[in-house]
């Protein structure tokens, strides 16, 4: 894909709307993060509605295969919009709007319309991903066309709101990123919210209101993407992600944030059969406060929850005639700042800089630049957590020396058990586990007919449940390490090609 | 067998939020809900004619039983087994205890809470929910292959059964849920709960396409520090006791609450109640006043030494919301008022021991239960919690400029005013106010400590260094929902 920078100026007040906006007035623009946005679809549809008034005339029919006719939308796009912010600074303006009676002419009594719009002179900066079939000629015309017709976006523009000037500049480097056989940490820059369509419910009549899920599933990537195997992609600080293991606990009524690594008391307790309260002891006088199980992702070295807020926006479909509101949706989406997952390569891979992934993809959702792609090391640091717990298993939860390695396994994607009694070659899986259930369901299509196929619904353990191995110590700790990196690549049990199977090896922390 | 010797067993529905909200459609919910409370009273009945077993307690998916004969024991557990059969092959787990008591050492590095404080029936029950937590991880795993077009549209987890258009699961639930509704519609009580959320919504406003009609209130209510009530107990009979006298103290608040100044027929839903949680939907023009009821009856508490208070959140959504989606909103509502007593507690602030709330009025398709804009100066966190007592002051101010020329146009004002220092921003607020009509000097004073600058240390020189807690958001909300009218 060839990635371009869209530069939006206000040449007038503009209220587009479509996200959340500032309650306490009537109409007012959108706002992510306290600052105001133009959304991927808004752009997306001022820019269609500029296209689809030149489709009739000569020099432009070949765009109806691109964008469609007011009457026949076209479904495959070939260009993506993300998100617009602010480029540097921004203001707003606000009006207070009367409605006027059509027949006297005069102000309706109780019609007041309070707006807050983003001051003219505002300069909104996103990029354009533009498939890589559109010839290089087709792409400059429509571009001079945009940059010199009148642009209008958002709500009222009868009344002079959202007359916008439009300019692109192509990125200087596209660039991929080669990839050898082996795995790698890959971390996505988001551009744009993504969206995942939940599991179950699909009928609740109510389906004007899109669930997502908050995070994207490993097929999103394996579709633009040959890779082997690739992990779901988790929201990201930065850093590598992991999911929060089931042993994190925090404060139920306390600072957000804040998660303590409970696997200890709960080995402990589990295997001496001492009960304790899932809270804090109040040493201090103070009185003491509630635990409750910590979800969610975090840093796998920090250890710091990532947050990850939805966002949502509101979509309609207008009718290309009376442009009135045909349809109306509110769809759940995710914006964090990046999303990391591990891919499996099996040959040498190029991997474009520039992707859009997960659903709704024609929306302006799920436009991510690769920001780096690393070879995967985490396992340099397996040693000691392994050491950690064999050491504290025979000194507190067993009570005696053991001719055995505990080995600490968090479940980081959702794993279907295989027939084998144990989940890594020469490990067997303890009573000590602290799991819960979650169900999986994918849509296999039958080769024969595109229009039917099967569901395939399988319960596994969640992502974040933790598993305590044994291997006998006849194996020096580096060979389990071998057959833990092994099965790391591969994945645990089954449906692995589907992102299923992937652990870490569980944070302890020093005594 | 003697007294030592009894064993103390329990039973858990694994995974019961799950059974529960495995469908977003309200009359499966409330069926499944349903099927959970026939399970309990039919185990309680069964297991009553076990011999050798005595009931302690079953409900919300729980049983604690006595078992004063070990050959009772299969009795027991096959008593229960034969129940679980109501909730259509959900998995519930059973475990047993001795009441012997291991030795209770901690190490030092042990960061949880001992039981040594704990009343004796306390620490078994901990001791117990430990064995049940270890049975509950020992899920078993399911495949299935589903052609797509025999999906359960309700679940999507399941098969649909033949000449229906559910899973058999669901149908169980549909009907279970739509017998409890037709019982509550066909009987003399006043009070009816419905499915239709439409119904409940618009009952006020007498079915005008107004824009109230597009709303819900939703509050949801549970029980603070509970838990260190439970701990105290020693006997099993207080935790019996003490649990049947709460649900029912409850369960008449709520009764109260729903129909005090009603006249005729009251539509309602309540799919929470039981334990010491209540979830009630109600027009939104009724949210105050059952509020105000529940505290007042649920003060009540004359069975507890201890006074109990309750933590609510309150939202106002858009009745077209999924239901999933509107709990979980009112739930995060109710963390942030339990977050607040909390706070409340530790500062030692004089309204600790009152009732608390969250309230967010959800409109123009912002469905964050959390929401906080930051000024320079100002923070204005829309969901943080506040007692009954602050929630009565902004009620109050509200009412004492309701019908003057107090009006939304201000709140605009003094909102876009915290863009300024503090200084600035107060001499600003009784410049805008002293112009409004209706609005004196003492009702501007009130506005700008209890609402304007709420947590802004008085004492200090203005401008302060911290940063100012406003509750305008929250004021801007309940004068939407109070429309600029007398509460």
């Amino acid at each position: 894909m060839q990635a371009y920078t869209v530069t939006i100026t206000a040449l007038s007040p503009l209220v587009a709307s479509g996200r959340g906006n500032d309650q306490n007035y009537a109409v007012g623009s959108s706002e992510q993060a306290q600052q105001p946005v133009l959304t991927g679809s808004a752009v997306r549809g001022c820019v269609l509605e500029a296209l689809r008034s030149v489709t009739h005339k000569e020099p432009f029919h070949w765009l109806s295969d691109w964008i469609g006719t007011p009457d026949h939308h076209a479904t495959d796009l070939k260009f993506y919009f993300s998100d617009c912010l602010p480029k540097s600074g921004y203001s707003y303006v606000f009006r207070t709007r009367v409605a006027l009676d059509r027949h006297t002419r005069t102000v309706q009594p109780g019609k007041l319309i309070s707006l807050k719009a983003v001051a003219p002179n505002t300069e909104f900066e996103g990029k354009i991903f533009l498939d890589s079939q559109v010839q290089d000629d087709h792409w400059e015309e429509i571009q001079t066309l945009l940059e010199s017709i009148p642009l209008r976006i958002g709500g009222s523009q009868t009344s002079g709101y959202g007359r916008v000037r439009i300019s692109f500049s192509r990125e200087p480097d596209t660039g991929h990123f080669d990839v050898k056989k082996g795995l790698y940490h890959i971390l996505l820059k988001l551009h744009s919210p993504f969206a995942t369509a939940k599991m179950g419910n699909e009928t609740t009549e109510k389906r004007y209101f899109n669930e997502s899920l908050p995070f994207l599933s490993a097929n999103a990537f394996r579709s633009q993407v040959p890779v082997l195997r690739a992990t779901p992609l988790y929201p990201s600080d930065k850093g590598f992600t992991v999911a929060v293991p089931r042993t994190f606990f925090q404060k139920k009524y306390g600072e957000e944030g804040k998660t303590l690594n409970l696997l200890r008391e709960l080995l402990f307790m589990s295997g001496k059969g001492v009960p304790s309260l899932a809270q804090t002891p109040s040493g201090d006088g103070s009185a003491s406060e509630r635990l409750e199980i910590a979800s969610g992702n975090m840093n796998s070295k920090t250890f710091l929850p990532v947050s990850n807020s939805p966002v949502f926006s509101t979509h309609v479909q207008r009718c290309p005639q009376t442009r009135t509101v045909k349809a109306f949706w509110v769809q759940q989406s995710y914006k964090p700042p990046y999303l990391s997952a591990l891919i499996h390569s099996e040959d040498s891979l190029s991997i474009p800089k520039y992707l859009v992934l997960g659903g709704l993809r024609g929306k302006g959702y799920g436009q991510v630049e690769v920001e780096s792609v690393q070879p995967y090391h985490e396992w340099n640091r397996w040693e000691a957590p392994i050491q950690s717990l064999t050491k504290f298993m025979e000194q507190y939860a067993l009570g005696s020396s053991s001719d055995q390695w505990y080995i600490p396994i968090l479940i980081n994607s959702s794993w279907v058990p295989s027939d084998s009694a144990s989940p890594v070659e020469g490990c067997v899986l303890t009573p000590f586990r602290f799991t819960s259930p979650v169900q999986i369901r994918w849509y296999e299509p039958s080769p024969d007919d595109p229009n039917s196929g099967m569901t395939k619904v399988v319960t596994g353990c969640a992502a974040g449940s933790v598993l305590i191995l044994q291997s006998p110590k006849t194996l020096s700790l580096n060979q389990i390490i071998m057959k833990l990196k092994e099965a790391k690549v591969k994945g645990l049990g089954k449906y692995t090609h589907l992102g299923c199977g992937d652990f870490e090896i569980y944070p302890m922390e020093e005594e | 067998m003697a007294e030592t010797e009894m064993m103390i067993h329990a039973y858990d529905v694994a995974s019961i939020k799950s059974f529960i909200f495995d469908s977003q459609d309200f009359k499966t919910i409330v069926g499944a809900s349903q099927l959970v409370k026939s399970f309990d009273k039919h185990v309680a009945e069964l297991v009553a004619m076990v011999e050798g077993t005595e009931v302690v307690y079953t409900g919300g998916g729980t049983g604690l039983f006595l078992v004063r004969d070990q050959s009772a024991q299969e009795g027991l557990i096959a008593a229960i087994e034969k129940a679980s059969e109501i909730l259509l092959g959900h998995r519930v787990v059973q475990a047993s205890i001795e009441p012997k008591e291991p030795v209770l050492d901690l190490p030092d590095w042990f960061r949880l809470d001992s039981v040594k404080t704990c009343g004796a029936f306390a620490r078994s029950f901990s001791r117990l929910a430990i064995e049940l937590n270890r049975k509950k991880a020992d899920f078993p795993l399911h495949e299935e292959e589903i052609p797509s077009d025999s999906m359960c549209p309700s679940c999507g987890k399941r098969s649909k059964v033949s000449g229906s258009d559910r899973c058999n699961v669901c149908k169980e639930k549909a009907q279970k849920g739509e017998a409890f509704f037709r019982e509550s519609s066909e009987g003399k009580d006043s009070l009816k709960y419905t499915f239709d959320l439409q119904r409940i919504a618009t009952q006020r406003s007498g079915g005008k396409d107004s824009e109230n009609d597009k709303m819900i209130g939703v509050i949801y209510g549970d029980g603070n520090s509970l838990g260190d009530i439970y701990k105290s107990f020693e006997d099993y009979k207080d935790y019996a006791r003490f649990s049947r006298e709460l649900e029912s103290t409850i369960a008449s608040a709520v009764r109260n609450a729903l129909q005090e100044g009603q006249k005729g027929e009251v539509h309602t839903a309540a799919p929470i109640l039981g334990g010491d949680d209540l979830m009630l939907l109600v027009p939104q023009s009724r949210v105050i006043p059952v509020l105000q009821t529940l505290k007042r009856e649920l003060g009540n508490c004359s069975f507890c030494k201890t006074p109990i208070t309750f933590s609510f959140g309150v939202a106002i959504l858009p009745v077209t919301l999924p239901l999933g989606f509107i709990f979980s909103i009112s739930e995060e509502l109710l963390k942030s008022a339990k977050k607040e007593r909390v706070k409340a507690i530790q500062q030692k602030r004089p309204d600790a021991k009152d009732h608390f709330l969250s309230f967010r009025y959800l409109k123009g398709h912002t469905f964050e239960a959390k929401k906080t804009k930051t000024f320079p100066h100002f923070q204005a966190s829309f969901d943080r919690g506040m007692s009954f007592q602050e929630l009565e002051k902004i009620l109050a101010l509200e009412s004492r400029v309701a019908n003057s020329g107090f009006s939304k146009n201000i709140i605009q004002k003094l909102w876009r005013n915290l863009e300024m220092d503090p200084c600035t921003a107060a001499i600003n607020l009784f410049y805008f106010l002293h112009r409004t009509k209706g609005v004196d000097d003492q009702w501007s004073k009130d506005f700008l400590e209890g609402v304007y600058m709420s947590e802004h240390d008085w004492k200090t020189i203005c401008p302060s260094k911290k940063e100012i807690q406003t509750r305008i958001g929250t004021f801007s909300e309940l004068y939407d929902l109070c429309s600029g009218k007398e509460v």
